[in-house]
């Protein structure tokens, strides 16, 4: 262990390290200058100080006052070396940070004692740090964890959804990247893009709630039906809602706003413009291209060219025109969802 | 009384050696010199606060080294600054100097019992 020792008269140095020498595993490493000990205290981690009081600049008090604010030094032990009349100089020190005293004039066994007592609260120390180092680690492992399951979960969930639904989950799958391809452009933190990349593909999970005689009649639906089916966005909401996953409290808000329109006309609630959320806003967009070119049982896929021409005429309609820009950036990346998850699209623009 | 009882500081500074301590006094010795010359200066320049520095160093040298004439001196010395009796200094810092030669002397004998030369 290091031990720093600060005192500017030579002898009295000498003498405290030949007293450090006696302790076992302990290196001195000595300063007649407080000034130079700061500079070397700044660059490395030693684990112990002992700093006389009375110096020329800085003094013993200036010293710890410095040594205190160096980043990682606040639990370094110090101890001040004092005349033991000098009460009103070890408040200030104490106050400053300093954890214990040395009276002059230095006797062995006192000397002994009180480094073997800060070196042991040195160790405390570190052991202590490398604990909470360790939970920490361990905290951020098991968080992995849970993400992960609460991923697997939302996976198996949806493809359960998908077994009532035409939808394929590869159109989940495309749709995803897609909303992550507009989050990304629109400069959304890379915390928020993973959370709606990862939402996305609950979007439509109310539809579990719609009867099969709705949910897979071929032909158009009636006007009622319609309605009934326009309830999957609240079933959605109510299935995922209240979690304390901050991933489920998107994707709830997903599946009640994602058929909100920019203008107000869309369900549940008719809400208009930024306050229907962005994630809602963004899978918007993804959902209905992908749909667009994707072929169905009630309908041919679209070419690209007529499916684009509808998002763009769509901007500030349906859509928000800055998700509609942010799909269209960086166009190439589009093509490459489409070609990587597969499709049969006409890839001209 | 004796400037310096080397058995005794041997006794109080636990587990050091008399060779150590021989390192510790002939730095001592070697300083408290260096430290003498710059109190004559510091006197004849009026500086009292440098003077006030210099006493308290030898102060705690040389009661860390239990030389315990040159520690009373050098603390009346430096109660004289504190309290501003300048008249004082003069003789007591021809004083101080008296006590370093005859200090000194009782150091290198004591060492010398033990058959160690500083």
């Amino acid at each position: 262990m290091e031990i720093v020792i600060v005192d500017d008269s030579q002898t009295n140095l000498i003498l405290l390290k030949h007293l450090v020498d006696k302790l076992e595993d302990c290196q001195a490493i000595t300063f007649t200058a407080s000034q130079e000990a700061l500079l070397w205290c700044e660059k490395s981690n030693p684990d112990l100080i002992l700093v006389d009081y009375m110096m020329p600049n800085p003094d013993g008090l200036e010293f710890i006052r410095r040594f205190r604010q160096m980043k990682g030094k606040e639990h370094t032990p110090l101890v001040m070396i004092t005349a033991n009349h000098q009460r009103e100089v070890r408040y200030e020190a104490l106050q400053l940070g300093a954890n214990d005293f040395l009276t002059k004039p230095i006797d062995g066994l006192e000397f002994l004692v009180r480094t073997k007592n800060m070196l042991a609260l040195r160790n405390s120390h570190r052991e202590l740090a490398q604990r909470a180092q360790w939970l920490s680690e361990e905290v951020n492992k098991i968080t992995a964890q849970v993400i992960a399951r609460e991923q697997e979960l939302i996976i198996r969930l949806s493809k359960a959804a998908e077994y009532r639904d035409m939808e394929t989950h590869i159109h989940i799958e495309r749709m995803s990247h897609y909303c992550l391809h507009i989050a990304k452009n629109l400069g959304l933190p890379v915390e928020e893009q993973d959370l709606i990349f990862k939402a996305a593909p609950m979007h439509d999970i109310g539809k579990v709630g719609i009867p099969d005689y709705i949910l897979l009649k071929p032909d158009k639906l009636t006007e009622t039906e319609y309605t009934i089916m326009k309830q999957h966005a609240v079933i959605g909401y109510q299935i995922l809602q209240d979690s304390p996953s901050r991933l489920l409290q998107v994707a709830a808000e997903i599946a009640l706003s994602h058929h909100e329109k920019y203008d107000g006309s869309g369900y549940p609630y008719g809400i208009r413009g930024e306050e229907i959320p962005l994630p809602g806003r963004i899978v918007a967009v993804a959902d209905v291209f992908d749909a667009l070119i994707s072929h169905r049982p009630y309908k041919k896929a679209w070419k690209l060219k007529k499916a684009t021409a509808l998002i763009e005429q769509e901007a500030g309609k349906h859509f928000d025109p800055a998700c509609v820009q942010a799909f269209f950036s960086n166009w190439n990346n589009i093509l490459e969802i489409r070609k990587h998850y597969g499709g049969d699209v006409d890839e001209s623009l | 009384m004796k400037a310096f009882n080397l058995d005794a500081v041997l006794e109080e500074m636990l587990g050091l050696e008399a060779e150590d301590m021989a390192d510790i006094y002939k730095s001592f010795l070697t300083e408290i010199k260096d430290l003498e010359k710059n109190i004559q200066e510091k006197l004849f320049l009026k500086d009292w606060e440098k003077l006030r520095t210099l006493l308290h160093t030898i102060k705690g040298m040389s009661g860390n080294l239990r030389v315990d004439r040159i520690f009373t001196k050098a603390k009346l010395l430096e109660q004289y600054l504190i309290r501003g009796e300048i008249n004082n200094l003069e003789e007591g810092i021809g004083q101080l100097s008296l006590e370093i030669i005859e200090g000194e002397k009782e150091i290198k004998e004591a060492f010398a019992l033990k058959k160690i030369i500083i």
